[in-house]
């Protein structure tokens, strides 16, 4: 069954080879079709809204989306809030970006958007995919993950940075500037979060 | 002359308050110079640093003024990450790679003269990355290990330029980078 095969995939790669692994076993982001968690949850539909917490200076800095950040959809995957989640579930994902980083975060807001804009990145083609993954013991968290390029490793490397782009500049028009939580929250769900 | 001998020899000259022309930016780098030998040369064999360390002051002395601010601080943001552990970004990212900081830090050196602001940071894998900003673009040198690194450089009204696998050699920029940074130098005149 591809589901259980994917979330088999999922739970053996290790945390920074999400995207390769899930690519090299069912490429094109073909598990977006399950929730990676469970048959009990549904998989990120295209109309689903997603928020992305965004704190500052570690994502946001000087007016922009800091690049260097997205490239965790290379590795283990951007980590987002699918419609539904519950109040405790969005706090408390706040609470660990600003205060669990190495070094201090603010709180800045959250890009807040349907599922399909990013899937839709360079299509034809797929260049990113969202899944509905477990973490810990939240209900409501997904996974923007890059679809790995392929060429010579130049041209790979230049593939990545181009999307990272294109992604941040997808994203950019989405951020909800809110620097606190409580009032974030309630933004959130007006939002339809 | 041994390794130790030599290196000191460099660092001093360097870290020397006779040095006339040292300047914030030698400071910054030779207290960084120090400091890695201090941690036994992680990551890079003895004749990098031979090689890397024969010439700082005059690498330093170069630096166009304008610049200095901007590499002092991504020296010291580099120093800031060598303390950082797993989950440093509280979503699940390794530690950063001591021997790829150590490779970052000398290139760093060796962005002098060229019209860039660098900014240090960190990808998801904990590999330094040097953000070079200049007027129409911003280029990325990540530094993937102590021997090699990848860049993009976008030329502004040009194609962008790439290049993966690059190894890095401690004498100099790499042939490739110096070329690419000339002629983004060219364009921004």
């Amino acid at each position: 069954m591809s589901a259980a095969g994917c979330r088999q995939v999922w739970s053996n790669a290790s945390h920074n080879q999400k995207s390769e692994a899930l690519d090299a076993a069912y490429p094109n982001c073909f598990c977006e079709e399950w929730s990676l968690v469970s048959d009990a949850h549904s998989p990120i539909e295209p109309a689903a809204k997603l928020a992305r917490i965004l704190t500052t200076p570690g994502m946001y800095d000087a007016g922009d989306l800091v690049s260097q950040k997205l490239t965790s959809a290379n590795a283990g995957g951007l980590s987002l809030i699918r419609s539904g989640a519950s109040d405790d579930e969005i706090l408390g994902t706040i609470t660990i970006l600003v205060h669990e980083a190495a070094e201090p975060q603010s709180l800045l807001g959250a890009a807040v958007f349907d599922a399909d804009l990013v899937r839709a990145i360079g299509r034809p083609d797929r260049h990113f995919g969202i899944y509905h993954t477990p973490d810990h013991d939240k209900q409501h968290h997904a996974d923007l993950l890059a679809v790995p390029p392929t060429g010579t490793n130049s041209a790979i490397r230049k593939a990545k940075s181009d999307r990272r782009s294109d992604l941040k500049a997808a994203l950019m028009p989405t951020i909800i500037f809110e620097s606190d939580a409580a009032a974030l929250l309630n933004e959130l769900r007006s939002q339809g979060i | 002359m041994s390794f130790t001998t030599s290196f000191n020899s460099s660092v001093a000259t360097v870290a020397s308050p006779t040095d006339k022309s040292g300047n914030e930016v030698a400071k910054a780098i030779a207290r960084e110079l120090c400091r890695i030998a201090a941690a036994g040369a992680q990551g890079l064999s003895s004749t990098h640093f031979l090689q890397a360390y024969q010439q700082p002051a005059a690498i330093i002395r170069a630096m166009a003024p304008a610049h200095r601010s901007a590499a002092v601080q991504a020296l010291q943001r580099l120093r800031t990450f060598r303390d950082w552990r797993d989950n440093w970004d509280a979503e699940g990212a390794p530690a950063p790679d001591q021997g790829a900081l150590n490779a970052a830090s000398i290139i760093l050196g060796y962005l002098r003269n060229y019209p860039i602001d660098p900014t240090a940071m960190l990808d998801a894998d904990g590999k330094p990355m040097l953000i070079l900003r200049y007027p129409g673009g911003e280029g990325e040198i990540n530094v993937l290990s102590d021997a090699t690194l990848d860049y993009v450089m976008p030329i502004p009204g040009r194609d962008t330029e790439y290049e993966a696998d690059v190894h890095i050699d401690a004498a100099a920029l790499p042939q490739q980078l110096q070329d690419v940074l000339q002629r983004l130098q060219a364009v921004l005149a």
